[in-house]
């Protein structure tokens, strides 16, 4: 029994109560922990607790019994949701406080960022002059100038690397500060995991008390309510003491699906930033700035050659380069465009990414002679179930897509639930010889 | 069911409880109040998941039952009813309301549906002064946040030690505090959320004397048969004690009104810069500055009693000050002990009164 097991019982009850009562009476209700099959549930008041006993809880041991075997009984306790807020940091406090914070100072993360993630190494260009400035001026003067910073634009453009350069230049200023990295992934598991161990206070201290927050990928934030809740505090909290914030994602606020009101209108009060993908000028000045800092001579067809076979994406774009430049030199070959064409193709047959999620779902529908649409359904008919899970181990191991990205993918599945499904199959593999077979004939339909 | 009551009663009590049927519930039954007759007794309630009102009025014809119906459509249709008695009663889920002149059939829930508190077990129990009490909260509840982002400060405190307890309000910029005598002896710290203490401030005028009973997680209050229920807030309060200051350095005594009405004209010309107003000490004149870089200035001079301190420097957000100073009447005393710690506000009409605002930075 877990936490994905109480979302599926509230699923399988949703269609047997009023819409009204389950909002008001079990969407709110969290799974706390397991003790030997006696399953505790939090719930929000005893007006809760009462009518969940009153009314409900017939058919929740019903449904616990048939899923779960060792299900021995459920209790709801009442959890209140401030008993986990700290109050550090009041400023009336602080004379008192000052001297106890100072030991905490140094034993927080050591701050480590990519050192080649500066702002020197940045190529600007057209596509990304505004987010470039914006980032200067926010290493220059932080919470001051835009806050909070919200970057957005595709896969692999430079969002990172200006978040690391704002962090570098920041550190580089002043080595004492507390800057806190993460991406939205890791805050969501770090929240779960600080509610299921009840450490929030720790958790709030960890990120209520930075300098600087700097949060990646936070279109993952989308559906993910008491996550969003525990940001909105931190990004208040934050902001209020004039902390800088920045955050990157690959689309504009507006379009984050399930997104609070809220939070969507915060991330407008600083600066929306946005990086397009290169033009072919710009794909050049970036290869030959990467040749350069690498001290090796590539003649100039062979970087246009990268250029016009790599068009969208920047990681890709410098990969490529630093692939051929190593194969030149295993090989002892000279660069040229024929050589680069050659390198390239190999490169790109090998890597395994010409792969992509659409054929991943056809092939497997293929072999299990399925459909496409019945596979990214959501019926739970056991001949879609297993294919369906296939898809998102798959997804996961062999284009290491991350949680969230396969949920998106399989058309809005929660990340816990792509998460069982990843170690169900993974289980499956080692014991099931069937289920190893299905998957080496998938695998062999990519090459 | 069925009841015949004076119309005024129950105009009275559907007016009480109905101010928790809400129309913003994603549940629809919280928009209604619940009636219940039992014998001669027709009780109202009603809740908003975290707080319950129940009274009760006497009645005559009954028989028992219950159901609920729409506060807002009951309540307005008491209200514009001239007759002097008023007869409920139900049909299946229907509430027939009939007096002499006027009849109306208004469509109810069934009451089975309405959201009840589980029976609680109180652990604490103590009987207090309504109007003591009320002014108690009235001079300390300002000081609690309005923010929820600590949520724990958006409550008071009440702290039991032995016979009185201590209300303690604190947003993190200031701090009220005063003491109040309870009849009997009690320990515990108990946090309630301004919103319910400004709903008991309401029901404290309906008797001289309120009852409190305290569970971990809920409070209660009875005065004059109403029953009062709210949740109390689950944490613990910031420890307050190491900020409030042992001895003074400089203290001053001031009319509260006078003082009040200069920073009024002072807050004038420091709206923009969040309030902030310079006070100046000489000798024996506090001077109250503010300046505004749009607006223009202003200087206020308020004559005290003879001291040694020369231009002793501090500045505060005034708006902090006439919140206190909006409860507080006659003499008041200040006090300061330098430019960088709390303000402190005293009252020698209520020596258990306290009142602590952060200084904001002078240049």
């Amino acid at each position: 029994m877990s936490d994905i097991f109480w979302k599926k019982v509230l699923s399988d009850l949703e269609v047997s109560v009023s819409r009204p009562n389950f909002v008001t009476w079990l969407k709110p209700t969290n799974f706390v922990e397991n003790r030997n099959g006696l399953i505790i549930i939090a719930v929000p008041n005893p007006y809760a607790k009462n009518w969940l006993e009153k009314n409900i809880v017939k058919d929740l041991k019903r449904i616990c019994k048939e899923e779960f075997d060792d299900f021995e009984d459920i209790r709801f306790e009442v959890m209140h949701k401030e008993a986990a807020n700290a109050y550090d940091e009041l400023p009336i406090l602080k004379q008192v406080e000052e001297e106890e914070k100072e030991i905490e100072a140094e034993e927080g993360v050591p701050n480590s960022f990519h050192s080649r993630y500066t702002f020197d190494t940045f190529v600007v260009g057209n596509n990304n002059r505004l987010a470039f400035a914006a980032a200067q001026v926010v290493a220059d003067k932080p919470g001051e100038a835009y806050n909070p910073l919200f970057l957005y634009g595709g896969v692999g453009l430079g969002k990172t690397h200006l978040m690391h350069a704002i962090a570098n230049e920041v550190l580089r200023k002043a080595p004492k500060k507390k800057i806190i990295y993460t991406s939205c992934e890791t805050f969501t598991s770090e929240f779960i995991d600080a509610l299921k161990t009840n450490t929030m206070t720790a958790f709030k201290k960890k990120y209520r008390t930075a300098d600087m927050f700097l949060v990646d990928d936070i279109q993952f934030l989308s559906n993910k309510e008491g996550t969003q809740e525990e940001f909105f505090h931190t990004f208040n909290m934050l902001h209020q003491n004039n902390r800088q914030i920045v955050v990157t994602s690959d689309r504009v606020p507006k379009e984050i699906n399930d997104l609070e009101d809220r939070l969507t209108s915060r991330f407008g009060w600083g600066m929306i930033a946005d990086i397009q993908a290169p033009n072919f000028e710009n794909r050049m000045a970036i290869l030959q700035s990467k040749a350069q800092e690498r001290g090796i001579e590539v003649p100039v067809e062979a970087l246009e050659y990268i250029a016009q076979t790599i068009t969208s994406n920047v990681r890709e774009l410098e990969g490529s380069l630093i692939k051929l430049m190593a194969a030149a030199e295993v090989e002892g070959e000279t660069i040229t465009r024929e050589y680069a064409k050659r390198t390239l193709k190999d490169l790109i047959k090998t890597n395994g990414s010409v792969v992509t999620t659409k054929q991943i779902i056809g092939k497997v529908a293929e072999y299990f002679s399925v459909e496409v649409n019945d596979i990214m359904g959501k019926s739970r008919v056991k001949e879609l179930v297993y294919p369906r899970q296939v898809v998102m181990y798959l997804l996961r191991n062999r284009l290491g897509h991350t949680l969230p990205q396969i949920g998106d993918e399989m058309g809005g599945k929660d990340h816990t639930t792509v998460m069982h499904s990843v170690e169900k199959i993974t289980k499956a593999r080692k014991v099931d010889s069937s289920v190893e077979n299905d998957l080496q004939v998938i695998e062999k339909m990519f090459i | 069911m069925k009841i015949t009551c004076q119309k005024e009663d129950l105009v009275r009590v559907v007016g009480l409880v109905g101010r928790l049927a809400t129309t913003r519930a994603t549940l629809p039954i919280l928009q209604n109040i619940y009636l219940s007759v039992t014998g001669d007794i027709l009780q109202v309630k009603a809740t908003d998941l975290e707080q319950t009102i129940q009274a009760e009025i006497k009645g005559e014809g009954f028989e028992n039952g219950v159901i609920t119906v729409s506060a807002r459509v009951l309540t307005d249709y008491l209200q514009n009813n001239t007759d002097e008695k008023v007869t409920l009663s139900t049909d299946d889920i229907t509430i027939k309301v009939d007096s002499s002149n006027h009849h109306a059939k208004i469509k109810g829930m069934d009451a089975v549906d309405y959201p009840s508190l589980p029976k609680i077990k109180f652990q604490a129990e103590t009987v207090i002064d309504s109007n003591t009490f009320n002014e108690a909260i009235s001079k300390t509840i300002f000081a609690a946040a309005n923010d929820e982002t600590r949520p724990i400060l958006t409550g008071l405190l009440f702290r039991f030690e032995g016979d009185s307890v201590q209300l303690v309000g604190t947003d993190g910029y200031r701090l009220a505090l005063t003491k109040l005598k309870i009849k009997n002896s009690l320990t515990g710290d108990y946090i309630l959320p301004k919103r319910s203490l400004q709903e008991i401030q309401r029901l404290l005028g309906q008797g001289e004397e309120a009852i409190l009973s305290f569970s971990a997680s809920q409070v209660q209050m009875k005065v004059n048969g109403i029953i009062f229920t709210s949740r109390v807030l689950d944490g613990a309060f910031p420890a307050y004690g190491a900020i409030i200051p042992k001895k003074y350095e400089i203290n001053l005594k001031v009319n509260s009104a006078v003082l009040l009405q200069t920073l009024k004209l002072a807050s004038l010309f420091s709206r923009d810069s969040a309030y902030s107003t310079k006070f100046e000490i000489n000798k024996k004149v506090l001077k109250v500055t503010a300046i505004s870089p749009t607006l223009g200035d202003n200087t206020n001079e308020i004559a005290i009693d003879e001291t040694d301190v020369s231009d002793f420097i501090i500045s505060a957000n005034a708006q902090y000050l006439i919140e206190a100073l909006n409860v507080l009447s006659n003499e008041i005393n200040l006090h300061f002990i330098d430019s960088k710690s709390p303000i402190v506000i005293t009252s020698p009409k209520d020596e258990s009164y306290l009142y602590l605002v952060m200084p904001l930075r002078s240049e």
